[in-house]
């Protein structure tokens, strides 16, 4: 009785459509009979079979003469290409099953993309009823949600194969399964096997697997996990210091993985001030006197100027602030460059909550040469730059793929990303940033002006001047789904060596974080506590989870994200050359800067330095969010290796080196002294024995020259001194 | 969109003087019509002939009642030709992906003449040479004149990247063409020499039209995807001037020398005024998207066609211009 009463609910409703449709709850039978929706039934099918792939009819150009949009971002736009374009070639209303819609995928006539459907499969027969039909555009309900189950399966083992189904909710209220019509592409083929007949998964790899599933315009990331290893493991005992080791234990303890042990003081005392300060710990403090106060040392270094001027730096990297001078394009002036900067380290000193600076930087005009944010509009090259860099920046969003078509794995449209240029498109983009009230940009669509337009959000009235005070408003709300997020998981790939989402810079539902809640909770408490970026800072570094050792056990060797053991994380290329200019006792010289002058306090990223360009620091004139790679690239070995820049400066005339060695010191203590500047630790008794081979204490270490600077070269090419540990 | 209110001494009149003729080609089993994607006044200007998957359907004129249907060998028809001398009738269209090809009539028989199939895919466009040779534009890229009275293919042409739409020749010899690689190439009609590109459309050109004016350097009119129709004296690959419409241009003729209507896919006719390039009218014809338009030789009255077989005739003054203040 009940499904009959369904039924009949739907016909009253004239909602019926292809494929089984039901209220929640109701369970009515697939009609065959009636009419087919293009958008909810045909879309997707192409979808699924491929035609509209980016390597297929999904290319900017099409393929063949035949344009999809790309995965049936614009449905109404692939209705007519094949209804409409050439003539109406591609249907045949006098002889359905000769129309070329159908004839190519089933490779009735010569198609390059093979064979995707047999005559009989049910997107055949779905084709074909609806060229019967006389291929009409239906659209008889807009797509709600979908939801895909399982969305997270932790399995007990590899190998075994899990059923996908996929609801859509549509926006009457209606759902049905549309498995069938979904299309599942496993983020790696070598750890997931995907069934798509069947419609099931297969994971094949221990770990955390990724599988898309993209049913019309919705994309849904599906998490598979096999744990690592086969017994489970108890971290009940392991230090809780706040949420983050609640989350990122609980974690562990799912995947079976077990953890690392705690860090000593020296090698706290290391890793935190690297990451603080962006320098090697002073000699001051006396580890073998009491134990470190941790909570006091990240106080103290969060509430120093090397904080200030390290943080100042990397918010510059972000901004990617550098000079340009050229006459036919956008400049940004040194003065400006450097303007911008010191404006960020002024923030950072006042303690300015980042969504305030974010609002001001957004918000910015007038003459960049004396207001410092304002420099942030000649960065970019054009408005749809700039909507690059400020969703890159404050979003962690790529949403330059939204300039030519709709995101295809993510919820950002072309309207989107025209309507967020239109309103940098307002603004005169030379020195002095001012409104522009004849600037505007052209939607690539429609060939007419872009109306602003807030990301995911509403058009501002066409009227509309300036719209980056709503812009700015809408970021900065507690509500805004971004922005916390992305810059605190900045601040936790700072100090952690790897983003909760990575890469930083693309968030999207397709790239989930490794520990959503936690990613949450991070940006509950950065909002909650004024958008303080120390404050967020202090909570990771005081967790037990970055007192972690990156020394792994045997079980959790292969982690590189659930924080099983902490990441090594290479030294930025500013802080390396800091750190070599420290324990050699001789600065390079950078540009024009005052001699002495450390890299991270540098001002403008297009200051001249080889020393910078050997270690591979970034290029501001494009995204600086790339990882750098574990082991740097072979010329800059062989520069270090062989170049001038350790081997001018070790052995130089007022140099740490030469220095012991004028004031008589012996070569263990020069070999003492050297380690504990640049290691931060003792030699150990195997260490000193292995340099006692070429070195004699009997002998006046002058006479030891060329084995000392051996020494001290060996000790600056070593990992253990070029990465934090 | 360049529409604006025209100076005084330029304003027209275009007045919808009679109510709309309309007819619907034959109904298949599904209740859909298929589209018409050519028209043509016959030579004595009493029909109508118009071609679609149904194959050639001729109607009477200004009545649009129906009087025959012509059966044709391919499966897709999309264009159609009079010769000058109105003896025989060129219907082009193909299987598409497989093959294309002509098919020549006897007029007003509407007999079987002779046919050929070279083309890799389906004729677009078909172009009379005088009244023995014919020039075909095909989605395979290749345009193929071919000698009616030798039944002999003489000249293949080749140079597009990709499909033809339209070809037209001109008085002095020379022959255009457009397509959807978004050029518009001329050519040497006699040596198939491709003498120019032009490159100024974005997207792929739909249509060529002649203009009747009578000058030293031939004019033509070309309809875009871009939205944009574009003026040329394309022996010399001059863009002269180009208007752009609210929607997409199928089809162009011209009404007179200053004058050139446009059927477009939101199925209206624009008339664009050559002179200001500006669009002096807009007016609704047919539901869908209207392929065709042509303008009957006599009469000046326009016949639209397009989608789910709808023919439309619409009946203008001619645009003249007022001296009035």
């Amino acid at each position: 009785m009940r499904k009959i009463t369904a039924i009949w609910i739907l016909v009253a409703l004239g909602m019926s459509s292809g494929i089984a449709v039901a209220r929640a709850g109701d369970d009515v039978p697939e009609q065959q009979s009636s009419a087919v929706d293009f958008k909810n039934d045909l879309v997707p099918m192409f979808t699924r079979l491929g035609c509209n792939a980016g390597k297929c009819h999904g290319s900017a150009m099409g393929r063949g003469g035949f344009k999809l949009s790309l995965y049936g971002g614009s449905p109404k736009a692939d209705f007519n290409q094949i209804v409409h374009h050439l003539g109406g070639r591609r249907i045949n209303f006098t002889d359905p099953s000769s129309s070329l819609i159908l004839m190519k995928p089933a490779e009735l006539v010569e198609h390059g993309g093979g064979t995707l459907i047999e005559e009989d499969d049910p997107a055949a027969r779905s084709l074909l009823r609806w060229i019967e039909q006389g291929a009409p555009y239906l659209e008889q309900r807009q797509l709600d949600r979908v939801v895909v189950t399982p969305s997270r399966l932790i399995a007990s083992e590899t190998g075994l194969e899990t059923p996908l189904r996929v609801t859509a909710y549509f926006d009457d209220g209606l759902h049905r399964d549309v498995t069938h019509l979904t299309q599942f592409v496993a983020e790696d083929s070598n750890a997931i096997t995907v069934d798509s007949v069947r419609a099931t998964a297969r994971v094949e790899r221990p770990g955390r697997h990724l599988l898309i599933a993209r049913y019309s315009t919705e994309v849904v990331p599906v998490e598979l996990i096999a744990p690592m290893t086969s017994r489970p493991i108890d971290l009940s005992l392991e230090v809780r210091r706040n949420y983050v080791d609640d989350e990122i234990l609980k974690t562990l303890e799912e995947l079976r993985l077990p953890v690392s042990t705690s860090i000593d003081d020296a090698t706290f005392l290391r890793r935190i001030t690297l990451d603080l300060t962006g320098r090697l710990p002073s000699l001051d403090a006396d580890l073998t006197v009491a134990p470190l106060n941790r909570e006091a040392l990240v106080n103290d270094l969060l509430a120093s100027e090397a904080f200030i001027a390290y943080y100042a730096s990397k918010l510059s990297r972000l901004f990617r602030i550098q000079s340009k001078i050229d006459k036919n394009k956008v400049t940004t002036t040194p003065k400006a460059a450097r303007n911008f900067h010191d404006w960020l380290a002024e923030q950072l000193r006042k303690g300015r909550g980042y969504d305030e600076l974010a609002r001001r930087v957004i918000t910015a005009t007038g003459d960049s040469e004396t207001h410092g944010p304002a420099t942030f509009f000649t960065l970019a090259e054009d408005a749809r730059l700039q909507t690059e860099l400020v969703t890159e920046i404050f979003m962690g969003s790529r949403m330059k793929c939204a300039n030519c078509h709709n995101h295809p794995l993510d919820q950002w449209t072309q309207d989107d990303f025209h309507g967020l240029t239109a309103m940098f498109a307002k603004l005169t983009r030379q020195q002095v940033i001012q409104l522009n009230p004849i600037g505007r940009n052209i939607h690539p669509n429609t060939g007419e002006m872009a109306l602003m337009k807030i990301p995911g959000g509403n058009f501002l009235p066409r009227e509309t001047r300036d719209g980056r005070g709503e812009l700015a408003d809408w970021l900065t709300s507690p509500e805004n789904p971004f922005f916390a997020k992305a810059i605190v998981n900045r601040l936790w790939k700072s100090l952690m060596g790897r983003g909760l989402v990575e890469p930083v810079d693309d968030f999207r539902s397709t790239n989930p974080a490794t520990h959503p809640k936690l990613l949450e909770l991070l940006a509950e408490d950065f909002a909650d506590h004024g958008y303080d970026l120390r404050h967020t800072l202090r909570t990771i570094a005081l967790s037990g989870t970055y007192a972690r050792s990156s020394n792994p056990v045997d079980e959790n060797e292969s982690d590189d994200r659930f924080y099983s053991h902490a990441f090594r994380k290479p030294l930025a290329p500013e802080v390396l050359s800091d750190a070599i200019s420290d324990v050699l006792g001789i600065s390079p010289q950078y540009g024009d800067e005052v001699p002495g002058t450390r890299a991270v306090a540098l001002r403008d990223g297009a200051v001249a330095s080889d020393a910078l360009d050997i270690l591979g620091r970034c290029d501001r004139s494009k995204t600086c969010e790339a990882a750098p790679p574990s082991i740097g690239p072979l010329a800059q070995k062989l520069h270090l290796m062989n170049g001038e820049l350790l081997n001018g400066r070790i052995g130089a005339e007022g140099g740490r080196l030469k220095n012991l060695i004028h004031s008589d010191h012996t070569p263990s203590e020069i070999i003492d002294s050297f380690y504990q500047v640049a290691l931060n630790r003792r030699p150990r008794p195997e260490e000193l024995e292995f340099f006692s081979q070429w070195l004699d204490d009997a002998r006046p270490s002058s006479e030891q020259m060329e084995p000392l600077e051996d020494f001290v070269w060996g000790l600056m090419t070593c990992e253990e001194f070029s990465v934090n540990h | 969109m360049t529409h604006q209110r025209l100076p005084a001494s330029r304003r027209l009149r275009i007045v919808l003087l009679s109510t709309w003729a309309f007819a619907l080609t034959a109904v298949n089993s599904w209740g859909q019509s298929p589209p018409i994607t050519d028209l043509a006044f016959s030579p004595e200007g009493t029909s109508i002939v118009a071609c679609s998957q149904d194959g050639l359907q001729v109607f009477s004129w200004p009545a649009l009642e129906k009087q025959r249907s012509i059966t044709v060998s391919f499966r897709n028809l999309h264009c159609l030709a009079f010769s000058n001398d109105g003896q025989r009738l060129a219907l082009g269209g193909g299987n598409p992906s497989e093959n294309g090809g002509v098919e020549i009539f006897s007029w007003p028989q509407g007999k079987s003449l002779m046919s050929f199939l070279d083309h890799e895919d389906s004729v677009m466009e078909i172009a009379w040479s005088g009244d023995q040779k014919i020039v075909t534009a095909g989605r395979d890229r290749r345009l193929i004149k071919y000698d009616l009275e030798t039944e002999e293919r003489v000249q293949t042409y080749e140079g597009h990247s990709r499909g033809i739409n339209a070809v037209s020749l001109l008085p002095q010899g020379a022959m255009v063409t457009a397509g959807h690689d978004a050029s518009v190439r001329v050519w040497d009609d006699d040596s198939g020499t491709l003498l120019k590109t032009l490159s100024q459309h974005t997207q792929p050109v739909n249509a060529i039209a002649v203009c009747p004016a009578e000058s030293a350097l031939p004019m033509v009119a070309t309809a875009a995807k871009d939205r944009t129709v574009r003026f040329w004296q394309p022996t010399i690959g001059r863009l002269m001037r180009y208007v752009r419409l609210e929607s997409e241009p199928l089809d162009i003729t011209w009404l007179n020398d200053s004058f050139l209507v446009a059927s477009c896919v939101d199925g209206r006719l624009r008339c664009v005024d050559f002179e200001n390039v500006q669009v002096v009218e807009i007016r609704p014809a047919i539901e869908g998207w209207a392929y065709a338009i042509t303008v009957h030789p006599e009469d000046g009255s326009l016949a639209i066609a397009g989608s789910r077989g709808q023919i439309r005739r619409i009946t203008l003054t001619l645009p003249t211009t007022q001296s009035n203040d």
